[in-house]
């Protein structure tokens, strides 16, 4: 029994405790350590980075963001392990049976073994000056559009935690709430206003681009529908803005999509004519683009109006 | 006999202890602890497929065969802070919730989206 698994088996006992404790401090300090003993696993599987920022990030700043909510709940005693298992028995099993099931297809899973991607990685890695740390330079080269994109997720989720403090519970702020951002925010307004040409040409890019380049019509219309929210964020209300062309348009869209992949497939396109690949790919690539960017759009606009 | 307790087998017991969490409690602020317990067990299953614990840290390689994999490790990083983010955003909407209503309880959240009164019942079990 070598040291990795002792510490699986602490891993095993402290979600437990930390997912049915019967209190939120029990629980928020058992996720704590949670975490901390994930990150030594990390760093027993070789994965210093993970680990480390495993146990910055996770561990304790989630713990403080954590212990920081429960200041503002008057009860924090919450029904234990008792209650709950003996009140749905059913489901207890249910989720037992899947548990049990997925364990044993995982056990018969053949072994990882060497991936091409892996191999071709570490052997550009062997041969380079080998001053920069492998994940590093994944994270910052190959994966690079990523990185950009986590960024700007992390951006979104600050405007939205600012956005939501200010408008959320009872205050009577939140029916013109939305145009006090400008107003409290200078700067994040500024930086929404400056990427928000950039972000246009990077998901359109995404959208058109090479079929053999990252991205594609799901990732560049998730990022063109990042900037109508920060076009609206920034812009204040608009009240009754109608999305009715849109949903229209999304509908119409969704048929020529699936007619087009259905008339390609059913009618052998790609064996008859095999140099229509590219440019079918790029047309379906476009088309998907506009629809989950239509969708993206309606759904977003839909609850600003409705909130 | 304890060779079943490898990464993936662990990573998946995690992961439904965290769906059992997110499934049969009933607390808010649990649902979001649950959550951080399933997206860890999806980091562990990722970290471990591609190592072993006598392999060496992809920065300290010295050949191909020994080294972790550096791939899924630079695709967990991310997974890392973006499931801190989001855990941000999920309080956030929690509080705004227990500031207006009063509860932490999905029950009781459920019935008052109803438009019903919230039953002592769940006033109870908060």
């Amino acid at each position: 029994m070598g040291l990795d698994q002792i510490v699986f088996i602490f891993l095993i006992v402290f979600a437990i405790r930390a997912v049915f404790a019967s209190n939120l401090k029990n629980a928020i300090i058992s996720s704590s350590i949670f975490g901390l003993w994930a990150s030594l696993v990390y760093l027993l599987y070789h994965a210093p980075d993970v680990a480390v920022s495993e146990a910055v990030v996770a561990s304790s700043l989630g713990t403080v963001l954590l212990i920081l909510a429960i200041r503002n709940y008057g009860d924090v005693t919450v029904p234990g392990i008792r209650q709950m298992v003996l009140r749905r028995i059913g489901v207890d099993l249910l989720m037992l049976g899947v548990c049990v099931l997925v364990l044993a297809l995982t056990i018969r899973l053949p072994d990882a073994g060497m991936g091409a991607l892996r191999e071709s990685v570490m052997e550009i890695y062997l041969e380079s000056p080998r001053t920069v740390n492998p994940v590093t330079s994944i994270l910052l080269h190959y994966r690079a559009f990523d990185t950009v994109l986590e960024a700007l997720m992390l951006l979104i989720a600050v405007i939205g935690v600012t956005h939501l403090i200010e408008v959320g519970g009872v205050d009577s702020r939140a029916v013109d709430g939305y145009g006090l951002l400008a107003e409290r925010h200078p700067t994040i307004v500024k930086a929404l206003q400056i990427l928000t040409p950039i972000l246009v040409i990077l998901g359109l890019g995404l959208v058109t681009g090479d079929p053999l380049t990252p991205g594609g019509g799901f990732q560049g219309a998730g990022l063109l529908a990042a900037v109508v929210v920060s076009r609206y964020l920034v812009g204040g209300v608009r009240q009754g803005r109608d999305t009715k062309a849109l949903e229209t348009l999304e509908k119409v869209v969704f048929v020529v999509f699936v007619l087009s992949v259905a008339a390609y497939i059913f009618l052998g396109v790609r064996q008859q004519a095999p140099e229509a690949y590219a440019p079918f790919m790029l047309a379906m690539n476009g088309l998907l683009g506009l629809k989950v960017f239509c969708g993206l759009s309606i759904m977003f606009l839909y609850f600003a109006r409705e909130s | 006999m304890f060779d079943w307790l490898n990464g993936p087998n662990v990573a998946v017991v995690l992961f439904f202890i965290g769906l059992a969490g997110v499934v049969l409690r009933k607390n808010m602020m649990i649902t979001v602890i649950a959550v951080g317990v399933m997206n860890t067990a999806v980091i562990l299953a990722f970290v471990t497929m591609g190592s072993a614990t006598d392999y060496v840290a992809p920065m300290l390689a010295e050949t191909v065969t020994g080294a972790a994999d550096p791939v899924p490790q630079a695709l967990m990083i991310t997974s890392v802070v973006i499931g801190v983010a989001v855990k941000t955003v999920f309080l956030v909407l929690i509080l705004g919730h227990y500031r207006q209503h009063q509860t932490l309880d999905w029950d009781a959240a459920k019935s008052i989206r109803a438009g019903e009164k919230p039953l002592e019942t769940h006033l109870e079990v908060i």
